[in-house]
C-alpha cells in the first residue's frame, strides 16, 4: 500500500506508529454465531444493534397447545394432603399437577413428602456436634440445687411458663414479649426475660458439659447476656431517635465548636514544642564552643566558647576554635591546608564543599611534610579511633573550617604520637645500651621498626 | 535569556574581591505505592535551588543533570528555572550536576556531585513502600564562591535584588522542601570530634611531660651518683628508677 503511494506520489499521511494503536482498539469482535462473510459487510462503522429480542422470537408456554410429553398429558386434581410438619394429622386439600398417559391412568407430578414440610425449622442449638439442645429445660434435681433462688422474682410457675413460650416460639423474644401474659405476675420487659432465661441456660450448660474452661468457646459463655447493657443501648438508640432537627443543628454547631477549639489546643501545643526544642537548641549551642562563637558571630579565640574545661582544654587545639562565616572586606574566605586565608592562584569560582574536599586531601602533605605517605595508615587509624564525622553536607564556611582543622589537628596528633613513640624507642635503647650489649641490639631494632611504623 | 546577560567587552576582575552565593542541592524522592513497577518504584525529582528559594536565573544560565547510564538520554540539561528534573527509578546513584553561569560571569561550568538517595538511613530496601509515605529528602548547602569576579557580572549581581521563584512552571518541591542540613548540628559533630582530638593531644603531651620529668629525675641521680663515686662513696641505690 504504503509503495503504491510512494508510486503515485501521494503523501503516506503521517501515520505513525503511535497513531495507529488506538485504531486497533477499536476494532469490533465479530458476534458469535455471525458469518464471517456477514461481518465482513460492515464496515466497522455500523454498529451491531439488535433489532429484536430474542425473547420476542420465542413462543412463550402459553401459546403451547396442551400437547402430551413424554410423560403424559398434563392434568391437575384437587388432591387431599397431610404436612409431615404437624403433628396433629390436619388433612387439607390442594390443586396438584399430574400426567394422564394414553391408557387413561393419573400419575402425580410430585411424590413424597409435602414439599413445604422442610421449611418447617426449628432451632436446635447444635454445638460442636454434640447432642441437640433445642431449648435448654431443667428436671427437679437441677432446679432446686442450680436454680431455685428465694431472692429472685422468678417463682418455679413463671420460669416454666418462660420456657414453654422459648420453645413455642423458637426463642423470639420479640414475640415472646408481646405475648407474655402470665397470669397474677408482674410485668417483664423483653430484656428481663432474655437475662432470666440465658442465665439459666448458662447455668444448665456449665452444670451439664463441665468445667468452664471446656466451655469457653461457647456463645452462651463467651458472650454472656448483659441487660443492662442492653437498655442502656436501646436507651441511647431512642435518644438518638427522638431528636428534631433543631436538636440536632444544635448538636452539630456544639461538635463544630468543640472541633475548633481541639484545633486551636494543638496548634498551641505545636508551637510550645517548636519552641522548646529551639530553645534546647540555643542550649546545646551554647555549651559547644565554636558553635557559640559561630553563632555570635564573635571573636575566635582559643579561650571562647569552652564549657567544660576538665574534659576539653582548647589550648590543645592547633588551629582557631571556630570561623566566621563572613570574612573582613578583602580577605578571601577560602583556606589553605593549614587554615590560612587562601587566595586562590587562579581567579575562578569556586565551590566551597568541593574546594574543602580537594583541600583535605592536600592536608597530609602540607602538615606532615614528604613522610606523609608513610603515616597513611597510622592516619586512617586515628581517624577510626576518633571517629571523625564523614564530609559536611553543609558547606558554610564555619563548618568547612571546623572540619578542615578537624583533620588537620588529627594530623598533628599522628605526629605528635609518632615523636613520643621514638622518644619512647630511644629511652629503651639507652636503658639497655646500660644494661648489656645483647639487649641493646634488640632495643636498637625495635627503635628502628617504631621509626618506621 | 541569555542575550542581555552578554559579556562585556572589556573584561577586568576586581582584585581582592569575593562574591559568595548559596545555593542547595538535593532530591526528593516519593515512593509509588500500588504503582510501582519492576523498573519504577519511586518518582524523584533532583534540583538546584537558591538557599532562601529565590530565583537563581540572574547567576545561572543552565543546569545538566548526569544521570546514571542506564537512564535513557542520561544528560539532561534544564534551561530555565525551576532547575529542577524528575524522573522515575529503582535506585539510588551518585550523579553529577553542571551548573554553567550566565555569559558575563565569564566562568566555567562547575560540576558538583549529589547523592540520589530513595530510602531513609537504615530502611531496608526494595520493599515494597506505601504511596502516602514521607519523601525523602537529600539536600547539601554549597556555597560558590567567586574569586575575583569580572566586575560587570559583580554589578549586575550587586544591583540586581533577589527575588522569589516565580516560575512559569509550579515547582515540585515547593510544598516539600526540606532545610538544608542543619549548620548547627554538623558543627557540634566537628567539635565533639575536635574535643576527642584535643582530649588526646593532652594525654600524649603529659606523658611526654612526665617522661622528661622522669628523664630530667633520673639525669640528676646518675649525676649525683657519679659525684658520689667521685668522693669514693659506694651507693647502693637505683638510679635508673624508671
Amino acid at each position: 500500500m504504503a509503495d503504491a503511494r510512494d508510486i503515485l506520489g501521494v503523501e503516506r499521511g503521517g501515520a505513525t506508529p503511535a497513531e495507529r494503536k488506538p485504531e486497533k482498539k477499536e476494532r469490533m469482535k465479530r458476534p458469535e454465531g455471525m458469518s464471517r462473510e456477514a461481518f465482513a459487510l460492515l464496515s466497522g462503522s455500523n454498529p451491531l444493534i439488535t433489532t429484536q429480542l430474542m425473547e420476542g422470537l420465542k413462543k412463550s408456554k402459553k401459546d403451547k397447545p396442551n400437547r402430551p410429553t413424554g410423560k403424559g398429558t398434563v392434568v391437575w386434581r384437587a388432591q387431599p394432603f397431610t404436612n409431615q410438619a404437624r403433628s396433629d394429622g390436619l388433612q387439607l386439600v390442594h390443586w396438584a399437577k399430574g400426567f394422564k398417559d394414553a391408557s387413561g391412568r393419573v400419575r402425580d407430578a410430585h411424590e413424597g413428602d409435602y414439599p413445604f414440610a422442610k421449611y418447617n425449622k426449628k432451632v436446635d442449638g447444635d454445638w460442636r456436634g454434640g447432642p441437640k439442645c433445642p431449648v435448654f429445660r431443667y428436671d427437679e434435681e437441677e432446679w432446686s440445687s442450680l436454680i431455685a433462688d428465694a431472692a429472685s422474682s422468678w417463682s418455679r410457675a413463671e420460669t416454666d411458663y418462660l420456657l414453654a413460650m422459648v420453645e413455642q416460639f423458637d426463642q423470639r423474644f420479640i414475640v415472646i414479649a408481646d405475648r407474655w401474659d402470665f397470669p397474677g405476675g408482674q410485668p417483664r420487659s423483653l430484656e428481663d426475660l432474655k437475662e432470666r432465661y440465658y442465665s439459666i441456660a448458662r447455668k444448665l450448660l456449665v452444670a451439664r458439659e463441665g468445667t468452664d474452661a471446656l466451655l469457653a468457646n461457647h456463645p452462651l459463655v463467651k458472650h454472656p447476656y448483659n441487660a443492662g447493657q442492653d437498655r442502656q443501648r436501646k436507651a441511647a438508640l431512642m435518644s438518638l431517635l427522638d431528636r428534631d432537627t433543631s436538636q440536632e443543628e444544635k448538636d452539630n454547631a456544639v461538635l463544630e465548636q468543640a472541633r475548633q477549639i481541639e484545633e486551636r489546643r494543638r496548634a498551641e501545643q505545636a508551637a510550645a514544642q517548636a519552641a522548646a526544642a529551639a530553645a534546647a537548641q540555643a542550649r546545646r549551642a551554647a555549651a559547644t564552643p565554636g558553635v557559640a562563637n559561630a553563632a555570635r558571630g564573635g571573636s575566635a579565640g582559643p579561650a571562647a566558647g569552652v564549657s567544660n574545661p576538665s574534659v576539653f582544654d582548647a589550648s590543645y587545639l592547633t588551629y582557631p576554635a571556630s570561623f566566621d562565616n563572613h570574612t573582613q572586606p578583602g580577605m578571601p574566605s577560602l583556606l589553605s591546608p593549614t587554615l590560612e586565608p587562601l587566595r586562590p592562584e587562579r581567579p575562578a569560582v569556586y565551590a566551597r564543599g568541593l574546594h574543602t574536599r580537594a583541600t583535605v586531601e592536600q592536608q597530609p602533605v602540607a602538615i606532615l611534610g614528604p613522610q606523609a605517605p608513610r603515616l597513611a595508615k597510622a592516619v586512617e587509624a586515628a581517624f577510626a579511633e576518633l571517629s571523625i564525622p564523614l564530609q559536611p553536607r553543609y558547606s558554610s564556611r564555619s563548618v568547612c573550617g571546623a572540619y578542615l582543622a578537624l583533620r588537620g589537628e588529627v594530623l598533628h596528633l599522628v605526629e605528635l604520637r609518632r615523636l613520643q613513640a621514638a622518644r619512647q624507642a630511644a629511652q629503651r635503647g639507652n636503658d639497655a645500651k646500660r644494661k648489656g650489649p645483647g639487649e641493646g641490639q634488640a632495643a636498637a631494632k625495635r627503635q628502628k621498626v617504631a621509626g618506621k611504623r | 535569556m541569555a542575550d542581555y546577560y552578554q559579556a562585556a567587552p572589556t573584561a577586568t576582575r576586581l582584585r581582592n574581591t569575593e562574591y559568595v552565593y548559596p545555593v542547595v542541592i538535593g532530591t526528593i524522592a516519593f515512593a509509588l505505592g500500588k504503582k510501582a513497577t519492576d523498573t519504577a518504584t519511586h518518582r524523584w525529582t533532583a534540583y538546584v535551588r537558591g538557599a532562601n528559594n529565590e530565583d537563581l536565573s540572574p547567576l545561572i544560565q543552565k543546569v545538566t543533570f548526569n544521570l546514571h547510564a542506564s537512564f535513557n538520554n542520561p544528560q539532561r540539561i534544564i534551561h530555565a528555572p525551576p532547575f529542577e528534573l524528575t524522573e522515575e527509578g529503582w535506585g539510588e546513584f551518585e550523579m553529577s550536576i553542571v551548573l554553567h553561569f550566565q555569559p558575563d560571569a565569564q566562568e566555567g561550568p562547575i560540576e558538583v556531585f549529589h547523592h540520589l538517595r530513595l530510602y531513609e538511613e537504615g530502611e531496608p530496601q526494595g520493599l515494597p513502600l506505601p504511596a502516602n509515605k514521607k519523601p525523602v529528602i537529600s539536600e547539601q548547602y554549597e556555597e560558590l564562591v567567586f574569586s575575583e569576579p569580572h566586575e560587570a557580572f559583580y554589578r549586575r549581581l550587586m544591583s540586581t535584588p533577589q527575588r522569589a521563584l516565580q516560575a512559569r512552571v509550579p515547582s515540585i518541591i515547593g510544598p516539600h522542601a526540606g532545610r538544608p542540613e542543619n549548620e548547627a548540628a554538623e558543627l557540634q559533630l566537628i567539635n565533639e570530634a575536635r574535643q576527642r582530638v584535643a582530649q588526646a593531644v593532652a594525654t600524649v603531651k603529659n606523658a611526654a611531660a612526665i617522661e622528661q620529668q622522669a628523664a630530667q629525675q633520673a639525669a640528676q641521680a646518675a649525676a649525683a651518683a657519679a659525684a658520689a663515686a667521685a668522693q669514693g662513696v659506694i651507693t647502693h641505690g637505683q638510679p635508673m628508677g624508671m
